[in-house]
């Protein structure tokens, strides 16, 4: 391994950050491929099975296969956070480089918008947004991605704003270049590594909003398991199945745990430089 | 004229919040009068009726209008569900939500706090490895995950305290502030007292995890900023005791970034709310939101847009203030700019 990625590593929450979000990626890879038995399918008169040969890891109140579940699970909560993650670099990158850039009204028409939307904890605006469309798989992205791109905004603009006051910026306007090649060659890679630190901020941010709306019913509908959902559906079994609570909340706080170390670890890299 | 600037601000702010949730029952596709009747039909003048009730026959700037004054008055009009003015259901619940919020804010401040200053004085400590492994697993912590973890161990397991309400069903405390801790303190019936302190403590316990995980480690990191400073080494050099060094100089100068984490923190307690509400059946605003958006009774959800935004604004502007008060710097900046 060469020094540099060496360096990287060094840093704790960097390197477990990686070895736990992996873990998560390999988990989403595996079930595009190779589910055991499927995610829907109910095995009657097998129901709250304990873990066995048969059931890795036992089955739900209606017969289904927990770790068939856990599996699917993965492609909602990590899926979703994966791409709200990217529309989240898209818009908030694009929004807050063009505000930066070109200033004046396009900032203040922004800035205004992404306040506003900012104004609201960002559960509470998931749930309005759901509220308005309707609980589907593609609304529960819509409002995440909604919740997590001001954050994204706010960064990126900030960091663009300095990069603007910079002499090598007014020697390219000097020489002529084009407003799209300063943004794309000049401005875009000097703030990638605030970008990269706040989406993984945005990526955790979804899988918590994702799951709490499942949690509280409004989120993936059924019978897609998605793993806020599957925690709620077990919150009248923990005596007689405990593993259906302690399963996927375990895989879902170790997910956001990794995005969280990820982001925390990158920011002090920046901050070192 | 300072005067005049923030009743621009706050006139602003009110537009702002009354736009936002005039604009949701507009959003939702559909016809809200269709929406209201439902799939069996109604005769014309029915329609009729129900759009001049709604007010939906006039422009939609008088609309606005006519729903900006109401909300300032608090008329939301009437719940679809409970057909009561949503104002009156309003009033018994937001106080539930207060109480809980101010128990969970006062005991993670506490010991937030605490935990936070232990962490950075005794730096590289088991206490401090201890408070920053809690505070990064508390901070990733789904809260729901958590409250069902509370609820298998002190509930199922121990049944040490109940989970659902805020007190036994044979109390019957008159209502008089709403808030229950001072409404049973005061009824006839000490044991209400203490039945509603009993309620309080899984779900308050719950609600504060993610503000404690916030406040130890803001607390933590600014003490450990102003410690370098160069006061504290003078103050060190000339001889002061530690202790007195740590409340004089490093704990007043860190408190402007904490109070402003106990302020982002409450913040975080409008959503842990909804959610500790759902899972203990707390009945407050949080769970009466998200009962409303399942049932889609939007003059509620209305309602309800408008009071979390105002509360937030109200929260934003409240910990600002507070922050001025403890730090002069910020004060004399202000003055000196207007």
């Amino acid at each position: 391994m060469n020094t540099a990625v060496k360096k990287i590593f060094r840093q704790k929450s960097i390197l477990f950050g990686t070895i736990l979000f992996s873990f998560f990626m390999i988990m989403l890879l595996v079930s595009f491929v190779w589910i055991p038995y499927g995610y829907d399918i109910i095995f009657d008169g097998k129901s709250l099975v304990a873990p066995s040969a048969e059931f890795f890891l036992g089955t739900d109140d209606l017969g289904r296969d927990l770790f068939s579940r856990l599996l699917k699970g993965s492609q909602f909560s990590l899926g979703i956070g994966l791409v709200v993650g990217g529309i989240s670099i898209f818009f908030g990158a694009s929004l807050g480089l063009s505000a930066a850039y070109f200033g004046r009204r396009i900032d203040f028409f922004f800035t205004q918008i992404m306040n506003a939307l900012q104004a609201m904890p960002s559960l509470l605006l998931a749930l309005f947004v759901v509220a308005i469309l309707g609980p589907s798989i593609t609304n529960t992205i819509i409002s995440v991605a909604l919740v997590s791109i001001p954050s994204m905004y706010r960064l990126v603009r900030s960091q663009a704003l300095v990069e603007m006051s910079k002499e090598y910026i007014q020697s390219a306007k000097a020489l002529g270049a084009s407003d799209k090649r300063i943004i794309f060659r000049h401005l875009l890679p000097n703030c990638a590594t605030a970008v990269l630190v706040q989406s993984a901020v945005c990526c955790s941010e979804a899988i918590l909003n994702t799951a709490a709306l499942g949690f509280l019913g409004l989120g993936i509908p059924a019978p897609y398991p998605e793993w806020g959902t599957m925690l709620a559906d077990s919150r009248n079994l923990m005596e007689s199945a405990p593993q259906l609570m302690w399963i996927p909340g375990l895989c879902l706080l170790l997910l956001i745990l990794s995005t969280q170390l990820l982001s925390d670890g990158f920011r002090d890299q920046l901050k070192r430089k | 004229m300072k005067l005049f600037g923030s009743f621009l601000k706050i006139l602003g702010y009110f537009l702002f919040i009354s736009l936002v949730s005039f604009s949701i029952i507009r959003l939702i596709p559909g016809d809200p009068v269709q929406n209201i009747i439902g799939e069996r039909g109604a005769s014309e003048e029915h329609v009729a009726e129900i759009t001049k009730n709604l007010g939906l026959d006039q422009p939609i700037y008088i609309q606005f209008y006519k729903f900006a004054v109401n909300a300032l008055t608090g008329n939301f009009g009437e719940s679809i569900v409970t057909k009561q003015p949503v104002m009156s259901d309003f009033k018994v619940l937001w106080p539930a939500t207060v109480e809980l919020a101010l128990v969970a804010l006062l005991w993670s401040s506490i010991i937030g706090i605490l935990l936070g200053t232990l962490a950075a004085v005794k730096r590289n400590s088991i206490w401090d490895y201890g408070s920053v492994s809690l505070s990064t697993v508390g901070f990733a912590m789904p809260l729901f995950w958590w409250g069902l973890i509370v609820i298998f161990f002190f509930a199922v397991k121990l049944s040490l305290f109940p989970v659902s309400g805020r007190v036994d069903v044979i109390y019957d405390i008159p209502y008089v502030t709403g808030f229950f801790f001072i409404d049973s303190l005061f009824s006839a019936d000490k044991t209400a007292f203490i039945s509603s302190l009993k309620y309080m403590v899984l779900p308050a316990f719950v609600l504060g995890t993610v503000p404690l995980a916030l406040i130890v480690r803001i607390t933590r990191a600014s003490i450990i900023d102003v410690a370098n400073e160069d006061y504290v080494r003078t103050a060190r050099a000339k001889g002061l005791p530690y202790k007195v060094v740590l409340f004089k100089h490093i704990f007043k100068n860190a408190l402007p970034q904490i109070i402003t984490s106990i302020g982002l923190a409450l913040g975080q307690l409008l959503t842990g709310a909804i959610m500790t509400e759902t899972l203990f059946s707390w009945p407050g605003m949080g769970r009466w939101l998200v009962k409303s958006i399942e049932a889609r009774d939007y003059p509620a959800v209305q309602a309800g847009v408008f009071y979390s935004m105002a509360i937030v604004i109200v929260v934003n502007w409240l910990t600002d203030e507070c922050v001025k008060m403890v730090n002069p710097k910020m004060r004399d900046q202000q003055r000196s700019s207007t």
